[in-house]
């Protein structure tokens, strides 16, 4: 249904809503480039000298490069091993048939009505006793057992959707069951792997909480992720009114988000929309 | 072959080599000075101990690193972070240093003891021993620019009607008379403690500090914070209540604000933002007129630096603080700092910039100042509270002195019979056990029978397939959930050996305290009203969306971009709402609307207000998005046949569109609810990791308990009070709203 609207109320509200959502930030990069002594002085004026000073700063005293390392690293192969994990998982549940397909469906949905908080507490003492606190492979198991509820329930629904037709056709043909998921099915539910790809790397790259606890408030600079790094910047750059380091510190750790998102977004319509379609 | 023999000549090599020398590790407080200082220091010191190498590392939250680390065990050897030392003296973490003390000092002329001023080395002394030594010695003063105070005639007050009536020809000349860090409302303790020294003396003072009853609850009190109360009512500067530390301090130094209270380390953290033609001055903190008040005492708090026992190697540690401490690294410390010291003296050679404050301190012969840490804990939160309230106008000196006596007979009651449980929210606590249970009541359905069918005898297929998801979701996850039920009917601290309470710390959070039910309040606010604006509000833009503007997919684009920021997003608004630079006021008081000149959107009375556009920017797009998904699966047909029969737009969507996209409708609203019970990122960062009893929502609750209080018991009991809120919560809305679970067919 796309008649045109002509009503003037209904476009100026998106376009002063997309002004709303977007002055923000159009602030926060003409900020980022002036000197930290002129930031809070006249927040419209223009800078006088334009200077990429800030992000130098940031980049060092935050250690940013170092965070970021860590974030990436850490997104990256947790986002991979929940795909693996999360596609063969909820494939079994969908397809195979199972005496307690609904139960074990139920085991893994229950995960997402437990918020992180309540597990953080003992998580931090099992992490002791498991020596993996202080650790990116720690972290990253944390990161995977919280994406997988989401990712499961997503791709069960997924699954269930694709007609058995085929499976059964392929079985006929002689292909066993590894090769009928990676071969057929996997393909297939592409739309659904994109959806949790970006779900999952937008909940760990911007994860704090659980950041905080296991790599110990961020105290090894080389083991910080990117929300804990930034934040930790922008305590130092109060305590030493340079306001500069904060600005840029947040632009640079905003620039990946927003590029993958561009990037990857018809994927993620598309997948919501498929998600949409099950429920 | 080769192979080996590299292999061998590397273990000899390894051997042979001289034991490379363990570094001491140095956790240091790291202020606006940076840690410059403190690196030539550990280089000499190596220099002069070559076995001993320093590593240092320092941050402005080392505090918190540190509690951390303390749970972890993984010790520095030496640190001056403003930890709990008390509790750790109990645990016999922290490693006297008497033994040190009563030996030489580092120049050999006397001994180490003797080193320091009076009274400095009284902090951290329990039992006979000490536990801390002291390098920086802050005395309280109030600020002023000589140049300023000249051209206009001003004098420098003793007493408090003076100081008053200065503020007051200040403002006359529309200049703000004080700058205050109002983020941190224990600044203004200092300065009620000196009063109040002063004003009921040194016994009354002594009292209060213990927490006996009745030592707050007194005339001489009232008085005291009357005096604060008129101060910050008239002559703070506007928006003062919502700037921190640094942005007060340069207000100040940039000539808005004539005059600050601060400790003696404000040049030092200040000192690149000091104009040259800045004439820094400093007198005592006022006097109440009192047959008590003491020009020669004065208010002091030492900072200590302490040796944790169970580190590498505590006696090079100790090394390393005698050197820190020796006259020579003291003298320096003051000269280039300007901070002042407690190494007898060495404050002879303060920073010109800093003399007032050296002769403030010639003319001193009694300290009097609270220890760092608390004996009894708790009440640091009380007087946090009940100063931010005062200093906002929302409590009157008798009512301020009411709330200090009471919190300070509760945390003694807790502190001294810690199984006891006052009920006080009985009420409260039936409305929510019969809200969980009945949820749990209604929301329970027993799983239906599976179709079984060709499951059997493929246990090795289904293992590797599901096995590994099982595994880590398991136990990474799921062990973790249900230990913390076990560790709730704990008391803990992380350290010794857990007790069971059963289930005391539930009925405490329920019954007895009164910040969890402030905290659950905030959730419910952000539960309710965020969702409220939000939902209508992006199911109006998905609308239109859907109705074909041009441009969709960039709209669609764009307006995700806030949800996808997390911290950062958050850290934006926080220089957005900047009360004396940030954009929001700038706009605001440009429209006319003057009274947002300098208005302190994160202050505790503000914050919550301050959250609504925030999360409204943060929560829309998403939410847009998922709506004008739902709505373009929506077959076409069926508007076909609403056309037909002549239906208005605002009929198709009630009755097509409303209809078919009622279940994303309800997931979205259960996400956002569980997203206000979870909220925890922006409240923590937007109020500096340290939230007061009014602004703390469960999930900060909960960190506080864990690292700041050292109850993990009563942690792990909050963060199971909030799974259950937003397990039921999430019930009773499936069950009301009549759909089908998602994702069960």
């Amino acid at each position: 249904m796309k008649n045109r609207l002509s009503g003037w109320g209904i476009g100026s509200l998106l376009w002063a809503y997309l002004g709303m959502t977007l002055a923000p930030f159009l602030w926060l990069i003409v900020t980022s480039f002036k000197p930290s002594r002129e930031i809070f002085m006249a927040p419209f004026a223009l800078p006088d000298r334009a200077t990429g000073a800030n992000y130098v700063n940031a980049w060092r005293v935050g250690q940013l490069g170092e965070s970021f390392f860590n974030s990436v690293v850490i997104t990256v192969l947790v986002v991979l091993a929940t795909l693996a994990l999360s596609s063969t998982a909820a494939y079994a549940l969908a397809r195979f048939g199972l005496r307690r397909a609904k139960a074990l469906q139920f085991y893994f949905l229950a995960g997402l009505m437990i918020p992180i908080q309540l597990s953080v507490v003992p998580l931090f003492f099992e992490m002791k006793a498991l020596g993996l606190l202080n650790s990116r492979l720690g972290l990253g198991l944390v990161y995977l057992a919280t994406s997988l509820p989401f990712a499961v329930f997503l791709l069960v629904g997924f699954f269930r959707s694709l007609p058995n037709s085929l499976r059964e056709a392929a079985f006929l043909d002689g292909a066993g069951e590894w090769t009928v998921f990676s071969k057929i099915m996997l393909p297939l539910a592409r739309p659904g792997l994109a959806t949790i790809a970006i779900m999952t790397f937008l909940g760990v790259w911007n994860e704090y909480l659980v950041a905080f606890v296991l790599l110990g408030g961020g105290a090894d600079q080389a083991l910080t992720t990117l929300p804990l790094g930034l934040a930790n910047l922008t305590q130092v750059g109060q305590f030493r009114t340079d306001f500069g380091l904060v600005f840029a510190g947040i632009v640079i750790v905003m620039l990946p988000t927003l590029i993958v998102y561009v990037t990857l977004e018809r994927h993620l319509t598309k997948g919501l929309k498929m998600g949409a379609n099950k429920g | 072959m080769v192979r080996r023999v590299v292999i061998l000549l590397f273990c000899l090599f390894h051997c042979s080599a001289p034991a490379s020398a363990q570094p001491i590790e140095v956790s240091v407080f790291e202020g606006g000075e940076g840690l410059g200082f403190y690196r030539r220091i550990a280089q000499e010191f190596k220099d002069m101990v070559p076995t001993t190498p320093v590593r240092l590392e320092g941050d402005p939250r080392i505090a918190d690193r540190l509690r951390i680390r303390i749970l972890e065990g993984n010790l520095p050897e030496v640190t001056n972070a403003s930890i709990n030392a008390w509790s750790l003296i109990e645990h016999g973490e922290l490693l006297p240093l008497d033994p040190w003390l009563d030996g030489p000092s580092w120049d050999g002329s006397t001994t180490w003891r003797e080193t320091f001023s009076p009274g400095s080395l009284d902090a951290f002394t329990h039992q006979g021993k000490t536990y801390g030594v002291p390098l920086v010695y802050v005395v309280w003063s109030v600020y002023y620019d000589k140049a300023m105070f000249r051209r206009h005639g001003w004098e420098r007050p003793k007493t408090w009607p003076e100081f008053l009536s200065l503020c007051q020809e200040i403002s006359e000349v529309d200049l703000a008379p004080v700058a205050f860090q109002g983020r941190y409302p224990y600044y203004a303790k200092a300065l009620v403690q000196n009063t109040y020294y002063q004003r009921a003396g040194p016994t009354a003072y002594a009292a209060q500090e213990a927490l006996e009853p009745g030592s707050f609850h007194n005339d001489a009190m009232v008085e005291t914070l009357s005096w604060l109360e008129r101060l910050s009512g008239k002559y703070f500067q506007k928006g003062s209540l919502g700037m921190s530390h640094t942005e007060a301090q340069l207000e100040f130094f940039q000539g808005r604000a004539a005059m600050l209270f601060c400790g003696s380390w404000l040049f030092s953290e200040m000192q690149d933002n000091i104009p040259s033609n800045f004439e820094l001055g400093a007198f005592p903190l006022p006097l109440p007129v009192s047959k008590f008040a003491d020009p020669q005492a004065s208010y002091a708090t030492s900072g200590s630096w302490f040796v944790f026992k169970n580190s590498a190697n505590p006696e090079a540690g100790v090394e390393f603080l005698r050197y820190l401490t020796s006259s020579k690294v003291a003298g320096a410390f003051a000269s280039e700092r300007g901070i002042t010291v407690a190494v007898k003296g060495a404050n002879a050679a303060l920073h010109p910039m800093m003399v007032d404050v050296a002769h403030q301190l010639d003319g001193v012969r009694r300290t009097f100042g609270s220890p760092a840490g608390e004996v009894i804990p708790g009440m640091d939160q009380v007087w946090n509270d009940v100063l931010g309230k005062l200093m906002a106008g929302r409590l009157g000196a008798v009512e301020a002195v009411q709330e200090l006596e009471t919190g300070s007979v509760r945390a003694r009651q807790r502190y001294e019979q810690p199984d006891r449980i006052e009920v006080r929210h009985i009420g409260k606590t039936t409305a929510f056990v019969a809200f969980v249970l009945g949820g749990l009541l209604l929301g329970w359905r027993r799983p239906s029978c599976s179709r079984a069918t060709t499951g059997a005898g493929h246990h090795g297929r289904n293992l590797s397939f599901l096995g590994p998801a099982l595994f880590v979701y398991t136990v990474f996850f799921v062990l973790p959930s249900l230990v913390a039920f076990l560790v709730s009917l704990t008391r803990w601290d992380g350290l010794g050996t857990p007790r069971w309470v059963g289930v005391a710390n539930f009925s405490r959070l329920l019954l007895e305290s009164d910040a969890f039910w402030v905290a659950l309040q905030n959730n419910l606010y952000l539960m309710v009203v965020i969702p409220a604006i939000v939902l209508p509000l992006s199911l109006l833009l998905a609308t239109a969306l859907y109705h074909g503007v041009w441009g969709q997919r960039f709209f669609r684009i764009a307006f995700f971009f806030p949800n996808l920021l997390g911290v950062a997003g958050i850290l934006l608004w926080q220089q957005l709402y900047n009360p004396q630079g940030g954009p929001i006021n700038a706009i605001l008081t440009a429209l006319g609307m003057a009274s947002f000149e300098g208005f302190a959107w994160l202050s505790p009375d503000h914050l919550y207000t301050a959250l609504v556009p925030m999360g409204i920017w943060g929560a829309c797009g998403f939410n847009m998005v998922l709506f004008l998904a739902a709505m373009q699966s929506i077959s076409p047909d069926l508007f076909e046949v609403a056309d037909l029969y002549g239906a208005s737009a605002w009929e198709k969507f009630r009755y097509v569109t409303l209809p078919m996209i009622w279940e994303t409708l309800i997931a979205a609203t259960i996400f956002m609810l569980i997203g206000g019970m979870k909220a925890f990122e922006a409240i923590w960062l937007l109020t500096n990791q340290s939230p007061n009893t009014e602004t703390h929502v469960v999930g900060t609750l909960m960190i506080r308990s864990m690292f700041v209080e050292q109850r993990i018991g009563q942690a792990a009991a909050i963060a199971c009070l909030l799974f259950a809120t937003v397990l039921v919560g999430s019930l009773f809305v499936h069950r009301f709203s009549g759909g089908e679970e998602a994702g069960q067919p």
